[in-house]
């Protein structure tokens, strides 16, 4: 069992936002977290991911980029901690040769490859979500978390995007919106509404119309 | 802060206000502000002839001024700017943050009269005397500045292990648009310190235009002034980041030589003898006898010296305060009822400009040539100069305000009670009170032009080249400041919970 929560409530300024959850995801799950918007999803991810952090690529839903850098850089952040100083210093100077060969298949995967040298606030909506799902991919983790992570993105661009997501990593837990999506490429699907769990099992049992019990 | 508390925000900002007044007026009571030259008005007129018909005959020798000048604010700044950094860096740390509060208290002036006697009237006394205060000046800006950078990357919490990493990848390529934008405003600061430098004997503009007052050559002195204003006005112009190694050279490679020269020997005999007092290098006396004996002479000073220094210097500042509070009252409704006509809001504009941009240095000293020697003119000079930089500040605030009057309307009297002067009053009080902690440390600089606070007393022991009682008295001067610098930011947090910004500003 890689995550456990048990009987876990969670408080934000004196307001209950997870309430008495009980959960467990095992390795190589792939398991969608749906609900309406302020349900807990975000909390309950960022619980989740407390547990194993170092092993964890997670793309949040502020995506976290840094407005100064270009696209190549904010990617190459995936890993600063894992290089020397000297080498982070020398790669905004002139950027690795073997980080730019790796950045640059990840790029090629989200087609972004020819945005590397733009300047992060010349992208669109839609290219900014995927430059952060490109540095969770350059972290190269077993564990993909992530919060709304294809919420910018066109229908078709979306399931592209997850797919990548699916392939490059063991588990997945992921947040999100899109119920199709959910229903398509997830195994395993937990229902929040007002902070409980009130739904988790297996996709293939379950049809648009059962979440869409959740929306309403 | 008792005296604010429980009161509502409107309440505690007119009491506060009124206090302000009361205690500036009081404060006069006790100081001497009277006016001692026979014609004063009969000179200014001469004075203003001579100012307003700019002429040189050295046009050569006002462009070498205006090269040192710039050199010398150059070098200080980028140096100061190294340092600072990596001292920002660092700025946690109590004993950091206390270092740089304390040198950074000792005014610019003092640290030249200081190197003066190590380098001489060389580069290095001006480059460094601009340098060390503004170091610990970008340490504490840019520190503030990285406290608001809104991307922290929690993210990635490995990365707090790498601190240098992600200062480079996460800090600096946020906050890099205002660290530039204050580097090219504390340049600017750098270029007025390094005129005022002038005065005591550093080939600077300044030297020029205490001579040219003194000798009654106005003609002269404007046309220096208006070189000086023509420089500061125009350095948004040819300021760039990435021109700036070019400068750095061209100023390293024409600065001038100084003949002066010192000894290791006599660099080490300043610190290791000369900065102390006798009385505790006797080789007879026990430390026990030592530590007593410097009590006493640390004690006589005091009350000969520093008492007296202290109060003449909070009696300035706080008339200053009032008359820089009084002052920028009178100007907000008046600059802001000229903003919607073209000419008057140029002369405006105008006048801002050059009072903010003349350093209170060179005001102290014309107006002390006008009404003579007393504490009028320095209260006058630090009004003038803080109201100009407060006025420019809310001008900036008011034109981004969103107003419901029609534009005809905007510039009436009644609009700018009950529309612009609610809207900007907190702000205002902020950003006196942070000007406090400047304008106590300009009055005390302002006793080398004679006033008898701090400086005069300081100035007076590099004089009589009593070292040991100049630092001394420097080192009361520096803790006064950093007294007064803690209280000003209770009492901004007082009105504002968020504290000001515009420290950026000083």
């Amino acid at each position: 069992m890689l995550f456990e929560l048990r009987h876990c409530s969670f408080s934000y300024r004196s307001k209950l936002v997870l309430d008495d959850i009980c959960l467990q995801i095992n390795a190589g799950e792939t398991v969608a977290i749906v609900g309406q918007s302020g349900v807990g999803k975000s909390t309950l991810l960022n619980l989740l991911a407390s547990q194993h952090s170092a092993n964890i690529a997670y793309c949040t839903q502020d995506r976290q980029l840094i407005s100064g850098l270009n696209c190549y850089n904010n990617i190459y952040l995936g890993k600063l901690a894992q290089h020397s100083a000297i080498k982070n210093l020398l790669n905004l100077l002139r950027p690795n040769v073997q980080a730019m060969r790796e950045i640059k298949a990840i790029a090629e995967q989200l087609s972004i490859a020819d945005k590397l040298q733009a300047s992060i606030g010349k992208l669109s909506g839609g290219q900014q979500q995927r430059v952060a799902v490109a540095r969770s991919f350059y972290q190269q983790r077993p564990i993909f978390f992530g919060d709304e992570p294809v919420a910018n993105l066109d229908s078709v661009r979306a399931a592209e995007v997850l797919q990548a997501i699916l392939e490059r990593h063991q588990t997945h837990v992921i947040a999100l919106h899109d119920r199709d999506l959910a229903l398509r490429y997830f195994d395993r699907i937990i229902g929040l509404q007002q902070g409980k769990i009130v739904l988790d099992v297996a996709a293939a049992d379950l049809s648009q119309q059962d979440l869409q019990q959740l929306y309403l | 802060m008792a005296l604010f508390s429980g009161k509502s925000d409107g309440l505690k900002l007119r009491n506060f206000s009124l206090l302000l007044v009361v205690i500036g007026l009081l404060a006069s009571v006790f100081a001497d502000v009277k006016i001692h030259a026979s014609e004063p008005w009969a000179h200014l007129g001469t004075m203003l002839q001579g100012l307003f018909s700019p002429s040189t005959s050295d046009p050569q020798q006002l462009a070498i001024d205006l090269f040192y000048t710039l050199s010398f604010a150059l070098l200080g700044v980028s140096l100061a700017v190294v340092v600072g950094l990596l001292l920002s860096l660092l700025y946690r740390y109590p004993i950091v943050r206390f270092c740089c509060a304390f040198f950074r208290a000792i005014h610019e002036l003092f640290w030249a009269l200081l190197f003066m006697q190590l380098f001489g009237l060389s580069a290095s006394t001006a480059v460094l005397a601009i340098a060390i205060p503004y170091a610990c000046t970008f340490a504490r800006v840019y520190h503030d500045i990285y406290q608001h950078a809104p991307i922290k990357l929690a993210q990635l919490p490995e990365l707090a292990d790498s601190k240098f990493s992600h200062f480079l990848y996460v800090l600096l390529p946020q906050v890099w648009p205002q660290m530039r934008s204050y580097l090219r405003y504390r340049f600017e600061c750098g270029v007025r310190t390094s005129a005022v430098l002038g005065f005591v004997g550093l080939p600077t503009i300044g030297f020029h235009l205490e001579s040219a007052f003194k000798q009654g050559d106005y003609s002269y002195a404007g046309a220096l002034l208006l070189a000086f204003f023509l420089l500061i006005a125009s350095i948004k112009y040819w300021l760039k980041i990435y021109l700036l190694p070019l400068y750095i050279a061209i100023a390293l490679w024409f600065l001038p030589t100084s003949e002066f020269t010192n000894s290791s020997d006599n660099i080490w005999r300043f610190f290791s003898v000369d900065i102390w007092p006798a009385v505790i290098q006797s080789g007879e006396l026990s430390v026990l006898e030592k530590l007593s004996a410097y009590g006493q002479w640390l004690s006589s000073l005091i009350v000969q010296q520093g008492l007296p220094g202290i109060i003449s210097t909070l009696l300035l500042s706080l008339m200053a305060l009032a008359g820089t509070y009084l002052l920028c009252i009178i100007l907000a409704p008046l600059l802001s009822s000229m903003r919607h006509q073209w000419l008057a809001n140029g002369i405006g504009q105008c006048l801002l400009l050059v009072m903010r941009s003349t350093p209170e240095y060179i005001l102290a000293f014309v107006l002390l040539l006008l009404l003579g020697p007393s504490m009028l003119p320095a209260v006058i000079a630090l009004a003038i100069h803080n109201s100009g930089l407060i006025s420019y500040l809310l001008q900036r605030d008011i034109d981004g305000l969103q107003l419901d009057t029609q534009p005809t309307e905007r510039g009436s009297f009644g609009a700018f009670l009950y529309q612009i002067m609610p809207n900007i009053y907190p702000k205002f009080i902020s950003l006196l009170m942070y000007r406090a902690e400047i304008i106590l440390r300009e009055s005390a600089i302002l006793g080398v032009l004679g006033v008898t606070t701090l400086g005069f007393y300081i100035d007076s022991a590099f004089e009589d080249l009593r070292f040991d009682r100049a630092l001394a008295l420097l080192v009361i001067t520096a803790l006064l400041n950093v007294l007064v610098d803690q209280l000003s930011r209770k009492l901004q947090l007082c009105f504002n919970d968020q504290g000001i910004r515009v420290r950026s500003k000083d």
